[in-house]
């Protein structure tokens, strides 16, 4: 193929292979399983897409730079939360160091975190 | 490589820099969009603006009608314009209020000459315009010429994560170099409108947030809402990427105005920013095209539009650059994704990296780069109403 997708995926690099040939640049640490934005979240966002129950997943917190372990308590889609330690009913749900909600049923350290078990406190 | 610090922009009469060299037929109202049509498959290289409104419209809506078509035609990526209306007192109120950048424009009606005479009127007027526009030529100037608007859509919490934050990452890097910006969203800020409130640069524009955001509360939501909004925010797409609730969204919504720089005013819908360079809250629906239409007729040349789950956005006059962060929408949408910054959920990827990414992409896009919805053709616009017509 003589084009190459100009899509941006590297700081200055214009010419970027497509879709599955992507390759990471170098001094990559190890890819998480899920994301925490601050150390004092309940919570952490799963980015990679096949996440199982029983699986040991390791998490990244973004403030802290550290590295953190659950076991997913359900299959976990690309984008949904995780809970990084047990969350008691009427909790609030903490993420970016903020309230985002209030847990509706006790939810366990793996357990997975949305709509079905956590609801909004503004309407 | 050092961060570019010029652009290659259209210098307009009124000293605006503009990205874009459009010559536009703009109706008035939705009766004369097939006049506007008309003209431009006569004259190839001008754009026509259909859109669904201008009549009977009266009071605050009818000003905001005036502001959004007016502006557009303000706006320094349109170099001429033709405005074709009905009748001619508002054609000509539009002509004025685009007139006063010193831009070349000329409003045609419709009434006692029909579509076929107005057509022909006009199209002779626009060829003129169209030669005179392509012979213009880019200039260079400094970035902080660059007005750039911003909003995120079919957000998920990997916007939250990265592309919202790496739109935030350019405003703190260019905020002190003097670009003028604009964030809005009134509705989608409920859940973090206390932390935005907080991040106003004086309590003037704080309380005009707060003011903003309260009027929005009694005046949509409790005066229509039939439920309690949980089926429309956060949106059967944003549920789909995994946010649970309106304050989720909002938090990650927020990340797109960085972690230190201060908005210095509110402006209405479609209102041009008049204190100088600096980030900007702008009153306007959360809906894409609304709030890009709005932002569009206040000036703004460049949009940036984080997205999740993959909306497909564009506008006609003011490039929107999509930036995403979910492995699965570049790989399934790639065509619609600009930037791609999935490489800070793999830690391949700061944050800061991803910031100088993206202001490559939009000196790049303002050096004359098509975006991904400019090659898709994607023109959305659409006005922002207020209430029914009488």
């Amino acid at each position: 193929m003589a084009v190459q997708s100009d899509v941006a995926t590297r700081p200055q690099d214009r010419s970027v292979a497509t879709g599955e040939s992507r390759q990471p640049t170098g001094q990559a640490k190890q890819a998480p399983h899920f994301i925490v934005h601050n150390r004092g979240d309940v919570v952490g966002v799963v980015v990679v897409e096949d996440v199982k129950k029983g699986q040991q997943i390791n998490g990244w917190v973004m403030e802290t730079d550290e590295t953190i372990t659950v076991t997913a308590g359900a299959d976990i889609p690309l984008g949904h939360k995780v809970a990084i330690r047990d969350i008691k009913n009427g909790d609030a749900i903490l993420k970016y160091d903020h309230d985002i909600g209030r847990a509706v049923e006790d939810i366990p350290a793996g357990g997975y975190v949305h709509h079905h078990n956590v609801k909004t406190k503004r309407w | 490589m050092a961060r570019p610090d010029t652009f290659l922009g259209y210098r307009r009469e009124n000293g605006r820099v503009g990205i874009r060299n459009h010559v536009v037929v703009l109706p008035l109202d939705d009766i004369s969009n097939a006049a506007c049509e008309g003209v431009a498959n006569n004259i190839k290289g001008v754009m026509a603006l259909p859109h669904s409104y201008g009549r009977l419209q009266f009071g605050e809506d009818l000003e905001l009608h005036f502001r959004t078509i007016i502006g557009i035609g303000r706006n320094p990526n349109v170099a001429a314009v033709i405005v074709i209306g009905i009748e001619p007192e508002w054609t000509q109120r539009v002509v004025d209020g685009i007139k006063q950048t010193g831009k070349p424009v000329a409003g045609f009606s419709i009434e006692q000459n029909g579509d076929i005479n107005t057509i022909a009127a006009a199209s002779r007027q626009a060829k003129e315009f169209l030669h005179w526009a392509t012979e213009l030529q880019r200039e260079k100037v400094p970035l902080s010429e660059l007005w750039v608007a911003t909003k995120c859509g079919e957000s998920d919490t990997t916007s939250g994560l990265a592309s919202c934050p790496t739109v935030g990452s350019l405003i703190d890097k260019l905020d002190p170099e003097g670009v003028t910006t604009c964030f809005g969203e009134t509705s989608e800020i409920t859940g973090a409108e206390e932390v935005c409130a907080s991040r106003a640069t004086n309590q003037d524009a704080r309380e005009k947030f707060m003011k903003t955001w309260l009027a929005y509360q009694e005046d949509v939501i409790e005066a229509h809402k039939t439920d309690d909004l949980s089926d429309s925010q956060p949106t059967k797409g944003n549920k789909f990427g995994g946010l649970s609730t309106i304050e989720e969204k909002a938090f990650g919504n927020l990340e797109k105005i960085g972690k230190k720089t201060k908005f210095v005013d509110v402006l209405e819908p479609a209102e041009e920013p008049k204190k100088g360079p600096g980030l900007y809250f702008m009153d306007t629906s959360s809906a894409a095209a609304e709030c890009c239409t709005l932002q569009a007729a206040a000036g703004f040349a460049v949009h940036l539009f984080p997205t999740g789950q993959g909306n497909v956005i564009g506008n006609p006059i003011m490039p929107v650059i999509k930036i995403s962060a979910n492995p699965r929408t570049v790989r399934t949408m790639s065509e619609h994704i600009d930037v791609d910054v999935t490489g800070v959920l793999r830690r391949e990827m700061n944050l800061d990296q991803a910031g100088e990414m993206l202001i490559d992409m939009t000196v790049r896009t303002a050096n004359g780069r098509a975006t991904a919805a400019e090659a898709l053709g994607h023109r959305e616009f659409v006005m922002t109403k207020l209430y029914r017509s009488a």
